[in-house]
Parts: structure tokens; C-alpha cells; sequence
């Protein structure tokens, strides 16, 4: 092996740990692709070398971005709803604008889970949950102690809190599509 | 934010296009795709191309071939768009065409 092949398999030795979080086809995939690129570099001379592992980074930068891209790729295609927003908000560490979308995405899919549970709450207490104007104003909701005044809503209030959860479901999943293809800024435009 | 850093981002935020961009002209491989993406500037960085090659892979917006040179030399891995990377690339680029348009009417006419 020479002073070349050497820092080429040093390179990919520090790679290989770091690729760890993906699974073993790609790590290979990629290590031949990386080794492949560097080899190449390396018959332009010891400089070239040089230069070509100083552009790729080091080894644990490289397998940073490896996994975040990977992590919005495999999100993205799920469309899990647990997923895309711990993808988005470990971007949103590299843009103020993905942390916002991640956050944004976050409350609406915690709002969609408060409508669910409201939903679910109604068979079970119907006189709990509804929505009730008083002299102070509105309560709505699943209330311990409701207002002594009639519920507005009724049974109504199943399925509107079940087409306001899912529009919550929607409106977070279409946010998180957008903020995953669109690396600008993590916004979508 | 500093200048660099927001260059940085710009630079980015048209990776994928610029590489959707180059492959819509053929197949390439890494070190040909970084030659001409920083033929002018430098737009793409190693580090970034072949983590976002990965993703496109996944996502199928291009497939990939092994290749031995014929002059010798390690193998290749060649990329090309599919359907869906190329319905992309055109998207992209009418995207780009009209924020590049907003942009340079309000920052060209301040200068």
C-alpha cells in the first residue's frame, strides 16, 4: 500500500464509525463512493490528495450531513408524522427558519392531538365536552367543571373536532414536505 | 448572520438545483459534476455533493451506475435524472427564474 492508498483507507477508517446511525448497504455505497472520488484525486499527486480530503471535511462532518440528508430522504418518503418534525428541527439547528417551521409543525400536530382527544372525550362525558357562552365570554372544550348554561355544539362537536384535527394533520405535513425538498433557508417559498 | 455564513446558505439552497441542472445535460459522476457546478465559482463543495446525491437517489429523482474508465482508474458512479427528477429540475427552474427576478429588481436597483 502506498503514502496515497494510505490516506485513502485512513479517511474511509474514520468514516465507517461515524456512518453508523445508516444502515450497512448504504454505509458501503457510500464508503465505495468516497473512496472512489478520493482515489481518483489521488492520481492527480500527493497535493491533489491533499486538497480533495481537506473539500470533502472531516470524516464526522461528512457523515453529519450524510445522515441529515438521509433523515429528510426517509422522512419525506414515510411522511411520518413523528419523523418529519425531528428532521426538520434537527435543521432547524442550521436555520432559524427550519427551527420555526419545526415548531410550527410541532404545535399544530399537538393541537391536532388536543381535538382528538376531545373528540374521543364526548361519548365518554357528553356533558364535559362541548362549547358554552356565558356572560364572560366562550369555553369550549373538555371542561371538568362546564358552565351551567346549554352546550352550543352537541354531537357536533365530534366531527368538527375530527375535521379540525385533521386539517392540523394536513396543514403540519404540508409544511414539513415543503421545508424537506427546499433547503433555502428551511423555508418553503 | 455573517456574510459568509449567508452565502453559505445560498449556496445550499441552489445545490440541488444546480446538480438536477447538470444532469438534465447526461450522465455524470462526482468529479465531473463538481467540475462544472464550480466552473464559474464555487457553488457545490465535495462535502455537500454526495450526501445530496444520496438523498435524490433515495428520493428517485436519479439512478445510478457503476462504471470502470476505459483509460483505467478506479470505477465511476455515474448519475442520472429520472422522470421525476427531470419534472423536478424544470419545476425548480421556474421557481428559481422568478425569485432570482424579485430579487435582482429590488437588490439591483438599490445599487
Amino acid at each position: 500500500m502506498n503514502e496515497h492508498e494510505r490516506d485513502v483507507a485512513d479517511y474511509l477508517g474514520r468514516l465507517r464509525p461515524a456512518l453508523r446511525g445508516i444502515g450497512r448497504p448504504d454505509r458501503d455505497a457510500i464508503l465505495d463512493e468516497i473512496g472512489s472520488h478520493l482515489t481518483e484525486c489521488a492520481g492527480g499527486g500527493t497535493e491533489a490528495l491533499a486538497a480533495a480530503l481537506e473539500r470533502l471535511g472531516p470524516p464526522h462532518a461528512l457523515a453529519r450531513r450524510y445522515a441529515e440528508e438521509y433523515a429528510l430522504a426517509g422522512a419525506a418518503a414515510r411522511g411520518g408524522p413523528g419523523r418529519l418534525p425531528l428532521a426538520v428541527l434537527n435543521r432547524g439547528a442550521r436555520g432559524a427558519a427550519a427551527l420555526a417551521t419545526g415548531l410550527a409543525t410541532a404545535f399544530l400536530y399537538v393541537l391536532a392531538a388536543s381535538l382528538a382527544v376531545v373528540a374521543a372525550a364526548k361519548p365518554v362525558a357528553p356533558s364535559h365536552v362541548g362549547a358554552w357562552r356565558t356572560g364572560e365570554g366562550w369555553q369550549a372544550g373538555l371542561l371538568a367543571e362546564p358552565p351551567a348554561v346549554p352546550d352550543v355544539l352537541g354531537w357536533w362537536a365530534v366531527p368538527l373536532a375530527v375535521a379540525g384535527a385533521a386539517a392540523c394533520v394536513l396543514l403540519a405535513t404540508a409544511l414539513l414536505r415543503g421545508a424537506g425538498w427546499l433547503r433555502l433557508w428551511g423555508y418553503k417559498l | 448572520m455573517d456574510v459568509t455564513t449567508w452565502q453559505s446558505q445560498l449556496r445550499k439552497g441552489a445545490a440541488e438545483l444546480v446538480v438536477l441542472a447538470i444532469l438534465e445535460r447526461g450522465p455524470a459522476y462526482g468529479l465531473e459534476m463538481l467540475a462544472r457546478a464550480n466552473a464559474h465559482g464555487e457553488l457545490v463543495t465535495d462535502g455537500g455533493l454526495y450526501p445530496l446525491l444520496a438523498r435524490l437517489e433515495k428520493a428517485e429523482r436519479v439512478t445510478a451506475r457503476w462504471e470502470t474508465p476505459a483509460g483505467g482508474g478506479p470505477p465511476r458512479k455515474y448519475y442520472e435524472l429520472t422522470d421525476q427528477g427531470r419534472a423536478m429540475a424544470a419545476e425548480m427552474r421556474a421557481r428559481w427564474v422568478a425569485f432570482r427576478g424579485a430579487v435582482g429588481a429590488l437588490v439591483e436597483e438599490r445599487a
